[in-house]
C-alpha cells in the first residue's frame, strides 16, 4: 500500500463529528478565550510563586513550594475545564437534539453510536488540549521541589479522566427526549453534583500529593484510585450506550446492546468483586456488587415493564429460529422481554451472592444472612412493584396510560405504599420503643431496609412480599407467554405497500 | 422509483399537525407541496426527511420503509429544510467535507464531489467563506449542495425559495429543473404557487393535516374547471366580436381587454370549436383563439379555507 493510500485510509477512518468539533473549538471565541484565561491565570500563579519564593527566607519549608503550587495551578486547570468541555459538549448535543430543530446530522448515514464516539472523542480532545497548554505549567512545579513526577502524572490523569466522564453525563443530559427547561434543569443539578465532586477530587489529589506515591498506606489509595477508575469506566459505557439508543430510531433493537453490556459487566464486576472478597478476607465488596446491581437491574425493570410488546420488520426479521437462541434473543432485545431478563438476573445476584458469602466467603464482621435477606426482600418488592404496574397498565388503566409510561404507576405506587404509609405510621405511633407493629406493618412494601442488621429478620414482613411478588409474577406469566409466542421471525417477506396507495391521489 | 406516502399521522400531545396523509410520486416528477401556513407542509417533509417519526403510518421510498429502516432511507434522501445551518465557526467547504464525511463518501472520491457540487451550485467562490457571515440565498445554495452530496433519489425542498431575489430564484428553478431531467423524485414546498407551476409536474395540496387535491397538474388544473376560460384576440371589430359572442350559446360572461376579450365559456373542446367556426362565419377575422389554463392559484383557492390546526 502506497502511503497517498495510507493517508486517504486514515482520513476516511477519522470520526467525521471530531473533525467538525474539532474545527469549530479552535475557532469558537468561547473554547479560546477560556483556553486563553486559563493560561494567563496560570502564568500569573507561576509568577507569584517564584517571586515569593525567592522573598521567602531558606528557614521556610521550601519543599511545600512545588506542592502547593502544583496543586494551585491544577484546581485553576481542572475548575476552568469542567465549567468548560462538559458544558460545551452537553449544549451541543442539547441544540442538536432539540425538538424543533433535530440536526441535520442525524439524517445522514452516520451511525448514533459514531456520533456518541465522536463526541466524546472530541471532548477528550478538547481538554487533552488544555490539559498540555497547562503542562509546562504543572510540571515547572517539580523544579520547585516538593512533588515527584510520578503524583503530577497520576493528580494530572485522574482529573482529565474525570472531566471527560463528566463529559460523558452531560452528552447523556443533552440527549435525553425531554425539554429544554427539563434538561437545563437537570445539568445545573448534576453541575452542582460534579463541582462538589470536583473538591473532593481536589481533596483526594492534595492528599495524594501529600504522601506521594511511594509513601506509606500509598498502595491502598492507589488500590482505591483503581477502583473508583473502573467505577467511572463502567458508567461512562454504560451512559455512552444510553446515549447511543436514545439517538436511534425507535425501530432499531435499541435495548441490546444495553442489555448485553449490563450482563457482561455483571460478569466482569462480580470477578472484581470476588477478587476483593479474597484480598480483604470480607465479603464488603461482594455486598456492595450485589447492591449495586440490583439498582441497576430493578431500573431495567421499570423500563422494560413498558417496552414495546409487538415487534417492527426490523427486529423480527433477526429474530432467531432456533428456539434456544430465540428465548436468548427474547430476553435481550428490545421488548417485554427484558422483564424476564432483569427478574433472571435479580435472582441470579442474590443467589450469587448469598452462595458465595454462605459457602465460600471469608468468615467476618458482617452479618451476612441479615443482608441477604434484605436484599431479597428488596427484590421481591421492586418485583412486586413492577408486576402491579404492569398489571395495572394492562388492564384498569389500558386505556389511560401508554405503555412507555409504566414506570409512572411505579412512580405512584411506590409514593402510595412505600411512602405515605410508613409516614402516616410515624406519626401515629411512638417509636421511641423501636419500631412499632404498625410501622413494621408500613414499611413491607418498602424496598429498602429500615431497621439495623442487628434487629434480625421479621418473618411477616419476608413472607407477605413473597407473596405479593409472586402473586404479581404469576398473575403476567400468560402476558409473558403470549409476547414471546409473538415473538418470532415472519415466515414471508414483508408486506410492500403497492397498491395501498393510489398515485398522486388524495386519500385524506 | 417512487416515493409511498402512506396514512402519516403525527401528534404533537393533542395537536395531531397530520392527520393521514397519502400520496406517491416517482423519478422525474417535480411535486409541489402546498397549503396554508400551519397546514402540516413542514411536518409531513420532516417525517419524510427522517427528522421526525409518525405517529403512525409509513413513507417507502424505493422500497425502503422510512419508520422500519430509516438509516438505509437516508442514503436515497436529500433533505433542505426551511431553517437554514445553524454551525458556527466552520467555512462552506467544512461544512460540506463534513457532511459527505458524515455520508461516509471515501477520501479520494469526497474532494472530486465536493468541488462539483460547489461548483454546480456557484459556490466555490465562498468556499472559504464562514456559514455565519453568509446571506440567505448562500445559505440556500449551501443547504442544496448539503443535500446533494450523496447523490439522493429523492429531494425533499421546503420552502426553498422564500427569501431569494429573482436572480437566485431563477438559478433555483433551472437548477431543480436538472435535477428533475436527472432522475430524481422532488417534493418541493413553496407559498408562491406561480413559480410553482412552472417547474411542478404534479401537487399535493394540503390543509389542517389533510390531503385535500393531488395528482397530475394538468389533471389537477383541468377537471376543476367547468367553466373553461377563452382569449380571444381579433384583428380589429372588438365591440362587434362582443356582442356576437354574448348572442352565442355556452358563453357565461365576456371581459374585454385593451385588444382581447376574455370569455367564460361552458362547452366541450368540440363545441369550442364550433364557437371559433361560428364567429369566423360570422365575419369576425380572428388573430388568437385560445383556451387559458386554470393556475395553482386558482385552485388553491378554491379548495383550501385558511384553517390551521
Amino acid at each position: 500500500m502506497t502511503l497517498r493510500e495510507w493517508r486517504e485510509r486514515i482520513n476516511d477512518a477519522i470520526n467525521p463529528i471530531v473533525v467538525k468539533e474539532l474545527r469549530q473549538a479552535v475557532r469558537g471565541r468561547f473554547v479560546v478565550t477560556v483556553l486563553v484565561l486559563s493560561l494567563v491565570s496560570q502564568m500569573i500563579i507561576v509568577i507569584g510563586a517564584m517571586i515569593g519564593q525567592r522573598l521567602e527566607s531558606m528557614s521556610v519549608e521550601r519543599t511545600a513550594v512545588g506542592a502547593g503550587l502544583f496543586m494551585t495551578i491544577f484546581s485553576v486547570l481542572f475548575f476552568g475545564s469542567i465549567m468548560l468541555v462538559p458544558m460545551y459538549s452537553g449544549f451541543r448535543m442539547m441544540s442538536e437534539r432539540s425538538d424543533s430543530n433535530v440536526d441535520l446530522l442525524f439524517i445522514t448515514t452516520i451511525r448514533p453510536r459514531n456520533v456518541v464516539a465522536g463526541k466524546i472523542l472530541s471532548a477528550a480532545v478538547i481538554t487533552a488540549l488544555i490539559f498540555s497548554a497547562s503542562v509546562p505549567f504543572l510540571v515547572f512545579s517539580y523544579v520547585l521541589r516538593g512533588i515527584d513526577f510520578i503524583s503530577i502524572a497520576i493528580v494530572t490523569l485522574a482529573g482529565y479522566f474525570f472531566i471527560v466522564s463528566q463529559s460523558v453525563l452531560a452528552l447523556f443530559v443533552g440527549a435525553l427526549p425531554a425539554s429544554r427547561p427539563f434538561k437545563l434543569l437537570l445539568g445545573i443539578g448534576l453541575f452542582a453534583i460534579s463541582i462538589t465532586t470536583s473538591v473532593a477530587m481536589s481533596a483526594f489529589a492534595a492528599q495524594f500529593i501529600r504522601f506521594g506515591v511511594t509513601a506509606p498506606g500509598a498502595r491502598g489509595m492507589t488500590g482505591g484510585l483503581a477502583a473508583v477508575v473502573a467505577l467511572a469506566l463502567i458508567a461512562d459505557l454504560l451512559l455512552a450506550f444510553l446515549t447511543t439508543a436514545l439517538i436511534s430510531p425507535p425501530s432499531a433493537n435499541r435495548a441490546l446492546p444495553i442489555r448485553l453490556f449490563l450482563t457482561i459487566m455483571w460478569l466482569v464486576s462480580l470477578g472484581i468483586a470476588i477478587w476483593a472478597v479474597i484480598d480483604n478476607a470480607s465479603v464488603g465488596a461482594l455486598l456492595v456488587w450485589a447492591v449495586g446491581e440490583l439498582a441497576i437491574i430493578s431500573l431495567v425493570l421499570f423500563s422494560a415493564i413498558g417496552e414495546r410488546e409487538e415487534w417492527g420488520p426490523r427486529i423480527a426479521r433477526t429474530i432467531p429460529r432456533d428456539p434456544l437462541r430465540r428465548f436468548g434473543a427474547f430476553l435481550l432485545f428490545s421488548g417485554g422481554g427484558g422483564t424476564i431478563w432483569a427478574l433472571l438476573m435479580m435472582a441470579a445476584t442474590i443467589a450469587t451472592f448469598g452462595s458465595i458469602a454462605y459457602l465460600g466467603g471469608p468468615a467476618d464482621s458482617l452479618n451476612v444472612p441479615r443482608y441477604l435477606m434484605w436484599l431479597l426482600e428488596g427484590a421481591l418488592c421492586i418485583a412486586g412493584y413492577a408486576g402491579t404496574a404492569l398489571l395495572l397498565r394492562r388492564t384498569i388503566l389500558t386505556r389511560r396510560v401508554p405503555a412507555r409510561a409504566t414506570w409512572a404507576i411505579v412512580l405512584v405506587l411506590f409514593v402510595l405504599l412505600a411512602i405515605l404509609p410508613p409516614l402516616a405510621a410515624f406519626a401515629l405511633e411512638d417509636d421511641s420503643q423501636g419500631f412499632g407493629i404498625f410501622i413494621r406493618i408500613a414499611t413491607i412494601p418498602n424496598p429498602f431496609p429500615m431497621t439495623s442488621p442487628e434487629a434480625g429478620p421479621w418473618i411477616p414482613k419476608t413472607i407477605a412480599l413473597c407473596v405479593w411478588a409472586a402473586l404479581a409474577i404469576v398473575v403476567n406469566v400468560e402476558w409473558a407467554r403470549t409476547l414471546f409466542a409473538r415473538f418470532r421471525r415472519p415466515n414471508g417477506e414483508t408486506p410492500a405497500m403497492e397498491g395501498i396507495v393510489p398515485e398522486l391521489s388524495a386519500e385524506g | 422509483m417512487r416515493v409511498e406516502v402512506s396514512n402519516l399521522r403525527k401528534e404533537f400531545g393533542r395537536t395531531v399537525a397530520v392527520d393521514g396523509v397519502s400520496f406517491s410520486f416517482s423519478s422525474g416528477e417535480v411535486i409541489g407541496f402546498v397549503g396554508p401556513n400551519g397546514a402540516g407542509k413542514t411536518t409531513t417533509m420532516r417525517i419524510l426527511a427522517t427528522l421526525d417519526e409518525p405517529t403512525s403510518g409509513d413513507a417507502v421510498v424505493d422500497g425502503v420503509s422510512l419508520v422500519q429502516d430509516p438509516e438505509e432511507a437516508r442514503t436515497l434522501i436529500g433533505f433542505v429544510p426551511d431553517a437554514l445551518p445553524t454551525h458556527h465557526d466552520i467555512t462552506v467547504h467544512e461544512y460540506l467535507d463534513f457532511f459527505a464525511r458524515a455520508y461516509r463518501i471515501p477520501f479520494a472520491r469526497r474532494v472530486r464531489v465536493i468541488e462539483r457540487i460547489e461548483e454546480f451550485t456557484n459556490l466555490t467562490g465562498i468556499r472559504q467563506k464562514n456559514l455565519k457571515s453568509l446571506s440567505k440565498g448562500m445559505n440556500q445554495r449551501v443547504c442544496l449542495a448539503r443535500a446533494l452530496l450523496h447523490d439522493p433519489k429523492v429531494l425533499i425542498l421546503d420552502e426553498p425559495a422564500a427569501g431569494l431575489d429573482p436572480r437566485a430564484r431563477i438559478e433555483l428553478r433551472e437548477l431543480i429543473r436538472v435535477f428533475s431531467a436527472q432522475g430524481k423524485a422532488i417534493l418541493m414546498s413553496s407559498h408562491i404557487l406561480t413559480e410553482l407551476s412552472e417547474i411542478c409536474t404534479g401537487a399535493v395540496i394540503i390543509e389542517r393535516g389533510r390531503v385535500l387535491k393531488a395528482g397530475n397538474l394538468d389533471d389537477l388544473l383541468v377537471t376543476d374547471s367547468e367553466v373553461r376560460t377563452i382569449v380571444i384576440r381579433p384583428l380589429g371589430g372588438l365591440d362587434a366580436l362582443h356582442r356576437s359572442l354574448l348572442e352565442l350559446p355556452g358563453t357565461r360572461g365576456v371581459r374585454a381587454g385593451d385588444d382581447e376579450l376574455t370569455v367564460q365559456y361552458a362547452g366541450s373542446d368540440a363545441e369550442a370549436s364550433d364557437l371559433l367556426a361560428e364567429l369566423v362565419r360570422r365575419g369576425h377575422r380572428i388573430a388568437e383563439f385560445h383556451q387559458q389554463r386554470a393556475n395553482l392559484e386558482q385552485l388553491f383557492m378554491n379548495v383550501t379555507t385558511g384553517g390551521v390546526q
